[in-house]
């Protein structure tokens, strides 16, 4: 037990060290040591499942282990900059003021074929309308437009557009979710009150019922059965 | 921090049980072991009777301890020891000195082989 601690660890080690090395472009939209956490994981636990002769030790052991030390390599990261920088990485820029970075490029080992792909897929035709492209930690190109490029929004107008509020479930499939109720300040009587004004006699006639912090209400009923 | 301090807890767990099994195996090897040895070295002084009565007692000992092994140790490595003392328990009832020393040898490397397989060494690791 104590040899698949260690050996669990130098895996977990050689697959992070593994996946550093080749980089970003390997990786989706986990960081390292998740995606390293993720296909371990997904390995060890067959691992006593598909052979009884080994024992369910042997795969709960290495599982903890893994589980453990990605939780403390979390907090490692939080706590300190070189740690995050060695496991993780770092952002970078790969498109300054419409232009690409060739060494960046070179040293990252993409080509301008990727980050094209990349700013399309943000929709994105024209690399001159980008002031900077970011290749993130977890392999993600973020686009950030110049200024003139940039979506028009409704402060550029000077409007004041009404906030749209976070809708919360209060009813669903008849039922009342007690827990949403509370946080919204919202009891049995008021909904009940809501649903006569909306010519619900019951709960049990309501599919779905939302309000959000705006007090806006949304009111389906419960389709019934032919 | 909850979580933060539960990694730290899993792996104390894990760290200390390992250690724990380690010891475990090493002390159960190790009194199976030599009262192999002790067995073998009856045999070789000729009393078979003597012998026997080791076996029994290596028998015992490896009867009480079977079932934390099968959940810490691999069952091929368990069925090697278990087909050991059946073959030499049968050598025993059959009186051959020389039959039984080679299987008393056999069975001894089955139960190290529990040992070994356990052991943090590099030969192991890697």
């Amino acid at each position: 037990m104590f040899l698949l601690f260690i050996r669990t660890l130098l895996v977990y080690a050689a697959v992070i060290g593994g996946l550093r090395f080749t980089g970003k472009r390997q990786l989706g939209e986990l960081s390292t040591s998740e995606f390293a956490v993720t296909i371990l994981v997904s390995e060890l636990a067959s691992i006593p499942l598909q052979d009884t002769a080994v024992p369910l030790l042997g795969g709960i052991v290495p599982l903890a282990t893994l589980l453990a030390v990605e939780v403390l390599l979390s907090y490692l990261c939080r706590k300190s900059r070189r740690f995050r920088k060695l496991l993780c990485g770092n952002p970078c820029i790969v498109i300054r003021d419409g232009q690409f970075d060739p060494q960046m490029l070179r040293l990252l080992r993409l080509s301008p074929e990727d980050i094209l792909d990349g700013l399309r897929m943000a929709g994105v035709s024209n690399i001159q309308d980008v002031r900077y492209g970011i290749v993130e930690t977890n392999g993600q190109l973020s686009v950030i437009l110049h200024a003139d490029r940039q979506p028009m929004t409704p402060s550029d107008c000077l409007l004041h557009p009404k906030e749209v509020g976070l809708a919360t479930i209060l009813v669903s499939e008849g039922k009342i979710l007690q827990c949403n109720a509370q946080q919204l300040g919202k009891d049995e009587q008021w909904i009940l009150q809501q649903c006569r004004r909306h010519g619900i006699s019951s709960l049990q006639e309501v599919f779905l019922m939302t309000v959000d912090d705006q007090d806006n209400l949304f009111l389906q009923r419960q389709e019934r059965a032919v | 921090m909850k979580r933060f301090w539960t990694a730290i807890a899993l792996l104390c767990c894990v760290i200390g049980g390992g250690w724990y099994n380690l010891l475990t195996i090493s002390d159960t090897v190790s009194s199976i072991s030599s009262t192999l040895a002790q067995a073998t070295q009856q045999v070789r002084l000729g009393n078979t009777a003597n012998a026997g009565l080791l076996f029994d007692r290596a028998h015992t000992l490896y009867a009480g301890k079977e079932q934390y092994l099968s959940a810490v140790v691999s069952e091929k490595l368990l069925d090697e020891v278990r087909l050991g003392f059946a073959r030499t328990e049968q050598s025993i009832q059959n009186g051959n000195a020389e039959d039984l020393t080679i299987e008393l040898a056999d069975l001894g490397q089955a139960v190290d082989d529990l040992l070994r397989s356990e052991a943090v060494s590099l030969k192991n690791i890697f």
